[in-house]
C-alpha cells in the first residue's frame, strides 16, 4: 500500500463569510505529483498555504506524515515548514542582496546549518552552476525560478509545494522548469503544484479541480487519460 | 551566514540607514561632548566662580589676655594676633586649593586720618579679585599703593599723589598708583604690598589672615577645610564661607541638569529618527521578512537581524559621535573657558553604550512590527 503523505479531512477555510475552502477531502501518496487547478478565487492558493503551514484551516483535519498540523502552535508550524515543506513561488521571492548561492544557503541557515558545497550542487542540479555568484537582478526569470526550486529542495523536504511556478516564465524557461519538476518526480519527490496551465496540469499524476472552495473532482492523468474518481 | 545577511542588508539599505546613523552621530556627539565637558565643566565653572572670591579663610587663633591691676581683674581682652607666613607653603599643597591671598591688616595714620592699611600680595589679589575696579594701575612696586574710593574722597588724594602713612614711630611715603572701587570694605582701605605693610608695621613674616580659593568640583569644601586644619596644626583657625560654597554648588547642579536635559532631548530625537527609519525599512522589507518566515525562520532570528541592524546604527553613531563630540568639547572649552579639557575616562564607553542602548530601544517597535508580519499576506502582495 502506498504511503499517504497528505490527508485532508473536511478541510475548510473561512474569511469572514467567504468560504475559501469548503469541506475539502483528498489524499496524496508519497512520490505523487498532484496539480491543483481552478479559476481565480477557487481556493487553490489557500489550499497550498494551509498545506505549507503558512495558514490554518478554520475547521477540519490536515494530516501530514500522519500528524495533524491544524493544532500546532505558531512555533511548531514554523518548525514544520522548516523541516517538511519546500516552497516554490510564482514571484520567486529571492533576497535581492544575496547571490544565487546565498539565497539557497538562506534556507539551509534557517533549517540547521549552511553547507556551501550542498548549495552549489543544488544549483548545479538545476543548471545554474555558472550563475552561483550572480545577484537575482542579474538573472533571468527562468534562472530566478530555478534558484527558487534549488532553495526549496536544499533541505530535502518531504513535500514540495509550488504556486504557479511557470506563471511568470516564457516558453523556453517553462520547459526547463517543467523538466526539473519531471526529474524530481522521477526521483520520488512528492509535488503539489497549483497551476492555471493545462500543460503543467497534464504532467501530474492526478489533478485536483477546485471551484468556489469546493473540490469539484480529482482526475487521474496517467497515460494521458483522464479518469474521474471519488475525492475521498 | 547571519553576518552575510546582515552586511548585505546594511549595504542594500545604506542610504536610509545613513540618515538614522547621522541622527545618532549628532546625538552621540552631544553626549560625548557633554560627558567630556561635564567631567571638566565643574572644574571650569568652579574656576570661573572662584575668581569672584574665596571660600575658606584662615585666621589667627584668638587668644585672650587677662588684664587687671593689683588684685582687681578687669576681664579678658583679645590680644592682637597674626599668623606666620610659613604656613602658606603648607596651605598651597592641599588638594583643591586653587589660590590664596594673605592679608595683613593694620590701622595707620594717613594724612592725619586713621585708615586701614591692607597688606596683600598684589598679584594674588589681582588674580583672585577680578571684579575689583582699579582706576589707574595696580601697584608695580613696594612703594606703590591703591587707595579705596572712600579713602581717596576723605583724604582728597588721587592717582599719582604721594601719601605718607604713619604707624607708631614708623613713617613711609608711598605713591598712589590707582583708585580702588569694589563696593565693599576695600573702598575704605589702603592697599599696599604685603612686604610694604609688614615693614611699615614692623611685623615681618606675619599675616592677619589668608583667604583661600578652593575648587570644590572634586572634593567637598569641608574635606578641604579639614585637610587645611591638619596641615596648619592649630596655628590658625580654618573657617569655610558656606554661603558662597552653597551658591556655587547650586550653580554647578543647575549647569549639570541643563546639560543632562539637552542630552536627553537630543538622544530622544535620535531615537525617533532611528525608529522611523527602521519602521520604513520593515515596511519595505515585508516581503523579505515574509519569505524568511515562510522558509521557517524563527522569530528570534528575524528579531536578531533587525536588532543587529539597529545595533550597527548605534555603534556607528556612537563611535563617530564620540570623535565629533571630543572635537566639540575642545572647541567649547577653548571658546567659553579659554582652557583645554581633560578627556573623561568613561567618555568613549559611555557614549558608545548610550548610543547602542538608544538605538536598540528605538528598534523595539519596528522589531515587533517585523515579527507581526504575516507571510501569507505579504507573499500574496497584500
Amino acid at each position: 500500500m502506498e504511503e499517504v503523505i497528505v490527508k485532508a479531512v473536511q478541510l475548510s477555510r473561512l474569511y469572514g463569510d467567504v468560504r475559501a475552502l469548503d469541506c475539502v477531502n483528498f489524499e496524496v501518496a508519497h512520490g505523487e505529483w498532484i496539480s491543483v487547478m481552478g479559476p481565480s478565487g477557487s481556493g487553490k492558493t489557500t489550499l497550498l498555504n494551509i498545506l505549507g503551514g503558512l495558514d490554518r484551516p478554520t475547521s477540519g483535519q490536515l494530516l501530514i506524515n500522519g500528524e495533524d498540523i491544524t493544532g500546532l502552535s505558531p512555533k511548531e508550524l514554523t518548525h514544520f515548514r522548516r523541516e517538511t515543506v519546500g516552497l516554490v513561488f510564482q514571484q520567486f521571492y529571492l533576497v535581492p542582496y544575496l547571490t544565487a548561492l546565498e539565497n539557497v544557503m538562506l534556507a539551509q541557515y534557517f533549517h540547521s546549518m549552511t553547507d556551501e558545497n550542498e548549495a552549489r550542487a543544488a544549483l548545479e542540479a538545476v543548471g545554474l552552476g555558472e550563475r552561483l555568484y550572480h545577484l537575482p537582478a542579474q538573472l533571468s526569470g527562468g534562472e530566478q525560478q530555478r534558484v527558487c526550486i534549488a532553495r526549496a529542495l536544499i533541505n530535502q523536504p518531504r513535500l514540495i509545494l509550488a504556486d504557479e511556478p511557470t506563471g511568470n516564465l516564457d516558453g523556453a524557461n517553462e520547459e526547463i522548469v517543467l523538466n526539473i519538476f519531471h526529474t524530481l518526480h522521477a526521483q520520488g519527490h512528492t509535488l503539489i503544484v497549483v497551476t492555471h496551465d493545462a500543460r503543467v496540469a497534464r504532467m501530474a499524476d492526478r489533478l485536483i479541480v477546485l471551484e468556489h472552495g469546493l473540490l469539484l473532482r480529482i482526475e487521474l492523468n496517467r497515460s494521458n487519460q483522464s479518469h474521474e474518481r471519488p475525492a475521498f | 551566514m547571519f553576518l552575510r545577511i546582515l552586511s548585505g542588508s546594511l549595504q542594500h539599505q545604506r542610504r536610509r540607514l545613513a540618515i538614522a546613523a547621522l541622527a545618532m552621530i549628532l546625538g552621540s556627539a552631544l553626549v560625548s561632548g557633554l560627558l567630556n565637558l561635564s567631567g571638566d565643566i565643574s572644574g571650569q565653572v568652579g574656576r570661573e566662580l572662584r575668581t569672584y572670591g574665596a571660600n575658606i579663610v584662615i585666621l589667627p587663633r584668638v587668644s585672650s589676655v587677662l588684664v587687671g591691676s593689683g588684685n582687681m581683674e578687669f576681664g579678658e581682652v583679645a590680644a592682637e594676633q597674626t599668623l606666620p607666613e610659613e604656613i602658606l607653603a603648607e596651605i598651597r599643597e592641599v588638594e583643591g586649593v586653587m589660590g590664596l591671598v594673605s592679608y595683613l591688616y593694620s590701622v595707620v595714620d594717613a594724612g592725619g586720618e586713621a585708615a586701614v592699611l591692607t597688606g596683600v600680595d598684589i598679584s594674588s589679589a589681582q588674580a583672585i579679585n577680578k571684579w575689583w575696579q582699579v582706576q589707574g594701575k595696580w601697584p608695580q612696586a613696594d612703594n606703590e599703593i591703591l587707595i579705596g574710593a572712600r579713602v581717596a574722597e576723605v583724604l582728597g588724594a588721587s592717582t599719582g599723589n604721594s601719601l605718607t602713612l604713619t604707624y607708631g614711630k614708623r613713617k613711609e611715603s608711598l605713591k598712589v598708583s590707582g583708585e580702588l572701587r569694589t563696593g565693599g570694605a576695600e573702598d575704605e582701605q589702603i592697599i599696599a604690598s604685603l612686604r610694604a605693610a609688614q615693614n611699615l608695621t614692623g611685623q615681618p613674616g606675619q599675616i592677619s589672615l589668608a583667604m583661600i580659593s578652593a575648587l570644590t568640583s572634586n572634593r567637598s569644601l569641608d574635606a578641604i577645610a579639614q585637610d587645611l586644619r591638619t596641615r596648619i596644626l592649630g596655628q590658625g583657625e580654618v573657617r569655610t564661607l558656606t554661603q558662597f560654597a552653597q551658591a556655587e554648588k547650586t550653580v554647578l547642579n543647575k549647569v549639570r541638569l541643563l546639560m543632562g536635559l539637552v542630552a536627553v532631548l537630543v538622544l530622544a530625537t535620535g531615537a525617533l529618527t532611528v525608529a522611523g527609519t527602521l519602521n520604513i525599512i520593515v515596511v519595505e522589507r515585508r516581503t523579505e521578512i515574509g519569505l524568511m518566515k515562510a522558509l521557517g525562520a524563527q522569530n528570534r532570528r528575524v528579531a536578531g537581524l533587525f536588532l543587529l541592524e539597529a545595533a550597527s546604527i548605534g555603534l556607528a553613531g556612537g563611535v563617530s559621535g564620540y570623535v565629533l563630540g571630543v572635537a566639540l568639547a575642545f572647541a567649547v572649552s577653548r571658546t567659553v573657558f579659554a582652557a583645554a579639557i581633560t578627556l573623561a575616562p568613561l567618555g568613549f564607553p559611555g557614549t558608545t553604550l548610550i548610543a547602542l542602548a538608544v538605538a536598540l530601544f528605538a528598534s523595539m517597535v519596528p522589531v515587533r512590527k517585523a515579527l507581526a508580519v504575516d507571510p501569507v499576506k505579504t507573499l500574496r502582495g497584500e
